[in-house]
């Protein structure tokens, strides 16, 4: 087949069929649950949502990124481990048995405990660092709750009144795990990596924490099914038909700064590119450079669950969560007249596309900026963050009070992107030369696909 | 339902996330080899001897990032709670919030000047 036509069906068909799988299978766990007991289907929810889909989430893109990196720089990526299944020994399977093989290799390695580690802190590092990006997702709704037969099934793991504040105060924790790593290894370059770590990671949690005030003022909430479902209302529509066309009061459309804001920031506390100082690997490797086997997996998978965290939250603050742009509430009606179960499997599957969207785009970021010099990333974070959002603070608390109906607010927003596409467009090639550039640099990204495709044959 | 029943799934959820934390680094020490070689486990620093110990005094400037943070991020905490009441607080509140953010902007606009946020110097 040609790479489009199964590209296509991947990306149409086959992502879209296994996650509306899933969640059919997630919201009936849940309601089986609720059913037995108050609360169990957050219990169930526990189950598939964090320990399956992120999880398994978290582990692909570990691939996702192999093969991302090798696309950038024309290389053919992971393909050499194999399955010992007749018919399929000689498929690379798009290199994902390297995934069981990573994990196989990580547990069957020796545990190389340094003789000069302090022992308690050095086994508590990966401990800290992962166990507070696992419980990030807990407040994260990944779909609607439905009502089915007179019982309430949500889509979340815990519904608190506080919800964004929990999220804000689990990240915090995971400085512990990298500046405890960092100082317990007793290795000049893992203090380094922890120190810096540490240091960034709190710079950037002030920008982060004001990056969404502006949101809150706005939708008068810090609950995040809440704040999903307040962008469900239209800022303007067309008609008053069963079918409405018009601007949907998303955070991106309200927010437009407050959104890059809080972007760099959190992409400054998964400390990944152009962030990663801490474990720059071309200087001074990281905070982890003593750990070897699982104990550095569970940095590596931290950071990618942090990945699909940041996705998860970003959806649903300022990408409308399961909403669709237009329509929304014609289809809710249209697919609950049906059966609520389509409903939420469908909603589901609109919140765990737009996720992985935002993954993408977050493996697209890294490969494409260089990293920021040590000193730039502290500049960045208290010069230019912090007051930038203060000011998006106050700007947006006082639109809103204008006009308690957002829509000054979106007529400002819009403004801002408009700006940001001229300011993008006037930092874009102006010379011939540099178009011409651009356009070699355009086709050589198609031409790594050409080895790809030549492997899969 | 009692006040408390909401925060049952986020303590599930924290012990879960200790205890899968645990169990894996707690497997990982027992399925591995264990072949002791005093170079082996030594301190990696690039393949030469290690020259000191890492336990020496680094920048303060660190440590100045620690203070501001909690200086900051208390000013960003407090205005949570405002943000949420926001509407019923109206002008008033806007202008309680502006007067106190003016001070933590004189803080910053002090550091600033004082060179404090500057790391190379």
């Amino acid at each position: 087949m040609k790479r489009p036509v199964w590209m296509s069906i991947l990306i149409f068909g086959v992502i879209p069929g296994i996650f509306a799988g899933i969640q059919a299978a997630a919201y009936v766990l849940a309601w089986l649950g609720q059913k037995l007991f108050d609360g169990g289907g957050y219990l169930a929810n526990m189950l598939t949502l964090m320990l399956v889909v992120v999880m398994v989430l978290a582990t692909l893109l570990v691939l996702a990124e192999r093969k991302w990196s090798a696309l950038m720089q024309d290389r053919v990526g992971p393909n050499v481990a194999r399955l010992p299944i007749p018919g399929l020994s000689k498929n690379p399977l798009f290199g994902l048995p390297h995934v069981a093989a990573d994990v196989l290799k990580m547990l069957f390695k020796e545990d190389l405990v340094p003789s000069k580690v302090s022992r308690l802190m050095f086994e508590l590092g990966p401990v800290l660092a992962f166990a507070p990006a696992f419980a990030l997702f807990a407040v994260v709704p990944a779909g609607p709750a439905i009502n089915w037969d007179g019982i309430r099934v949500p889509m979340v793991v815990a519904e608190p009144d506080f919800g964004i504040l929990y999220l804000f105060a689990i990240a915090s924790l995971a400085v512990y795990g990298t500046s405890l790593a960092g100082w317990a290894s007793n290795n000049k370059f893992a203090l380094l990596g922890g120190v810096r770590a540490s240091s960034q990671m709190i710079s950037y949690e002030v920008g982060l924490g004001l990056s969404l005030v502006g949101l809150f003022l706005a939708f008068g909430s810090v609950q995040l099914g809440a704040l999903a479902d307040a962008q469900t209302q239209y800022l303007w529509k067309l008609g008053d038909g069963a079918f409405d066309l018009g601007l949907p009061a998303w955070g991106i459309f309200l927010q437009p700064y407050g959104f890059i804001l809080f972007f760099a920031a959190a992409s400054a506390e998964t400390k990944r590119a152009p962030f990663d100082v801490p474990e720059g690997e071309s200087e001074i490797i990281g905070y982890f450079v003593e750990y070897s086997g699982m104990k550095f997996g569970l940095f590596m998978i931290s950071e990618f669950v942090e990945v699909v965290v940041l996705s998860g939250v970003i959806t649903v603050l300022f990408l409308g969560g399961w909403h669709l742009p237009v329509g929304d509430a014609w289809l809710t009606a249209k697919l609950t007249a049906v059966h609520p179960l389509l409903y939420g499997t469908v909603a589901a599957t609109l919140f765990w596309l737009k996720v992985v969207t935002l993954c993408y785009v977050q493996m697209a970021v890294r490969w494409t900026m260089p990293r920021f010099r040590y000193d730039q990333i502290q500049a960045l974070g208290w010069k230019i963050l912090f007051p930038l959002g203060l000011v998006n603070l106050f700007l947006t608390g006082a639109l809103v009070l204008i006009d308690p109906s957002l829509r000054l607010l979106a007529v400002v927003g819009l403004l801002q992107i408009g700006l940001l596409a001229a300011l993008t467009a006037a930092a874009g090639p102006k010379k011939k030369a540099d178009t011409a550039l651009a356009h070699g640099g355009h086709g050589h990204d198609a031409h790594p696909a050409a080895p790809a495709a030549a492997a899969h044959h | 339902m009692t006040p408390l029943a909401p925060y049952l799934p986020i303590a599930a959820v924290l012990g879960v996330a200790g205890v899968l934390a645990v169990a894996i680094s707690a497997i990982a020490t027992f399925l591995g080899p264990k072949r002791f070689d005093p170079v082996k486990f030594d301190t990696f620093e690039c393949g030469n001897e290690p020259i000191g110990s890492a336990r020496q005094r680094f920048a303060v400037k660190f440590y100045v990032v620690a203070l501001l943070f909690i200086v900051f991020d208390v000013e960003a905490v407090f205005l949570y709670p405002w943000a949420v009441n926001f509407k019923a607080l109206g002008w008033f509140g806007y202008m309680e919030m502006v007067v106190f953010a003016a001070t933590v902007v004189v803080g910053l606009i002090y550091v600033w000047k004082k060179g404090a946020l500057e790391l190379e110097s």
